[in-house]
């Protein structure tokens, strides 16, 4: 299938120039269609002025269905993001990573998004992004969308939030940074070797792939239960919204998600706290195989989330970390007919880091991320040819993020630049130069609400 | 003119005591107490002491919203209530952050 491309590099540079020309300076805030909604800058809502690490009052506005707002109408609540990459490895790879690229040091566009995310009415609100240009697989389609709608109420003397979310991928619904859809890595290096071995849950593997309706609840500002019920796209809607459909693993039947955790702000809200746990269960198709039973795969994940909050709600330090593991069950009837796999296989991860967030401006990172499973050469087919799944490695990250606080300069436009380095001490079950996976990542990204400047 | 004075007096006197006006402040994205009893026409100073904007929005008893517009940092608002009943007030930006208002 021929998908759009778009011309390299221009797009985002003219974006960028679009709002700088326009822009004029002024005490203002707002980042995209969220923050002029609210009339709150970035930092409000996100850790380092930029998504995705949310703060507690991001956490209550994706709760509460992104209806909170100033009274005022922003209509249309559009943003555009775009962001550049570099990647260098330590060794190059032994095949270039795409037909438009070298063997190393690649720059690229990573991406251009188009979102729609704003309150619908009182108890309504979406975030939707219904374009997304992959510029490594020079692909389009739809990415992280969720509609929610919410109640409020009381019952036996305890408060409760109730609320309806229909999305598009397991976790994108939900509140913490330890989970997949907005968990760490935060960005990641397209054009990198990464190791064979996923999980469901873990790994979102089943993102934009499938459609789910959900029920969660938080009551009395302590517990949080969410359950969702999962179906995977048609072949018509797979290709309507962009997504794979040769050769890829698909799903059937329902896939129940659920989660569960507990909350407590403390030390006068100057520390924050959550333990939770979730999983999920499918039914895969290798492949898209139909006429080979069906792979069974069953997730059960921990994870933990803590947050320290200097003065005026940590706008000056603030440090934040996030914890999750996955523990996957397989049944792989399917892929035991298909290609010979062992029977079941298990396969579990962790993944855990924490950050500094200087000012909402520099925000330095280091975390871990552990994959370890059974042996199995069939079914994981790792890059190295080993029957193990096993991969460790750490990584660095800081991140500069100028604007996006309460005075910065330009209103619903805002930056980051991000350096990462990756480190491999075990690559698909070889520890053996497993440091020439090692990499280097520079992403610039750009952030802007256009309406503000187009209705001027 | 004696009797005069001494009835303005006592208006004025009986005007202040019938209307009575009570400060809430607004700091850590709450409002100091989580709810007050009022009398009909007694007026409600909410003081924004946080360093982020607030919007109050009065929920009626007959559950009509009043929205009181963007209050930027050191702000004040008066907010008189008229009639009897109980009324809801929160940050429409702040959704956590809400009070109850009962009015005598």
């Amino acid at each position: 299938m021929t998908k759009p491309q778009l011309p390299h590099f221009t797009a985002i540079l003219a974006v960028c120039w679009l709002a700088l020309s326009l822009a004029t300076p002024q005490s203002a805030r707002a980042t995209p269609a969220f923050a002029v909604q609210t009339n709150q800058p970035c930092a409000a809502c996100h850790v380092g002025a930029y998504g995705p690490q949310l703060t507690p009052y991001g956490r209550d506005f994706k709760l509460y269905g992104y209806t909170a707002d100033d009274g005022k109408s922003h209509f249309p609540p559009v943003a555009l993001m775009g962001r550049e990459t570099f990647t260098h490895t330590k060794a190059d790879q032994p095949q270039p990573p795409g037909s438009h690229f070298a063997a190393n040091d690649n720059l690229t566009i990573g991406e251009i998004s188009l979102f729609y995310t704003g309150k619908i009415s009182d108890d309504m609100g979406v975030y939707l992004e219904p374009l997304s240009y992959d510029g490594t697989s020079h692909e389009l389609a739809w990415a992280n969308s969720e509609f929610r709608m919410v109640h409020e109420g009381k019952v036996g003397g305890l408060d409760y939030l109730a609320g309806l979310t229909v999305n598009n991928a397991p976790t994108v619904s939900d509140l913490w940074n330890s989970t997949n859809q907005w968990g760490w890595p935060f960005d990641a290096p397209e054009l990198a070797p990464e190791p064979a071995a996923s999980t469901l849950v873990g790994d979102g593997q089943a993102e934009f792939e499938v459609v789910g309706v959900g029920g969660y609840s938080m009551i009395n500002d302590w517990v949080y239960l969410e359950a969702d019920l999962y179906k995977g796209l048609t072949s018509g809607l797979r290709h309507a919204f962009g997504v794979a459909d040769q050769g890829v693993d698909t799903y059937g039947g329902a896939m129940p998600y659920w989660r569960a955790a507990i909350q407590h702000s403390f030390d006068h809200d100057h520390q924050y706290l959550e333990v939770g746990t979730l999983g999920m269960i499918a039914d895969v198709h290798p492949g898209g195989d139909n006429s080979f039973p069906t792979d069974h795969k069953s997730d059960v994940g921990l994870d933990a989330n803590y947050q320290w909050f200097g003065k005026n709600d940590g706008s000056d330090h603030l440090i934040s970390a996030h914890a999750i593991y996955v523990q996957e069950n397989l049944t792989l009837h399917g892929s035991q007919a298909l290609s010979g796999s062992n029977a079941t296989d298990k396969l579990s991860e962790v993944k855990a880091n924490i950050s500094y967030s200087y000012k909402n401006t520099l925000t330095p990172t280091v975390g871990l991320f552990r994959t370890w499973g059974s042996d199995d050469p069939a079914y994981w087919g790792t890059s190295t040819g080993s029957a193990s799944p096993n991969s460790n490695g750490y990584l660095a990250e800081l991140t500069y993020v100028p604007w996006g606080k309460q005075k910065s300069p330009f209103p619903g436009l805002n930056f980051r630049f991000e350096f990462q380095y990756w480190v491999f001490t075990r690559f698909d079950g070889v520890t053996r130069n497993a440091s020439d996976n090692n990499a280097f990542f520079f992403n610039v990204g750009a952030f802007i609400d256009p309406v503000p400047y187009l209705t001027k | 003119m004696r009797n005069t004075l001494l009835m303005i007096l006592l208006t004025s006197a009986i005007s202040t005591a019938g209307a009575a006006e009570i400060s809430i402040s607004q700091a850590d994205k709450q409002f100091s107490m989580p709810a007050v009893t009022i009398n009909s026409g007694d007026t409600i100073v909410f003081k924004n002491k946080d360093n982020v904007d607030h919007n109050i929005n009065v929920m009626s008893p007959d559950g009509d919203a009043d929205d009181k517009g963007v209050q930027a940092p050191g702000d004040n608002l008066k907010v008189t209530f008229s009639k009897p009943g109980a009324y809801q007030v929160r940050c429409r930006i702040h959704p956590r952050m809400k009070m109850d208002v009962n009015v005598k």
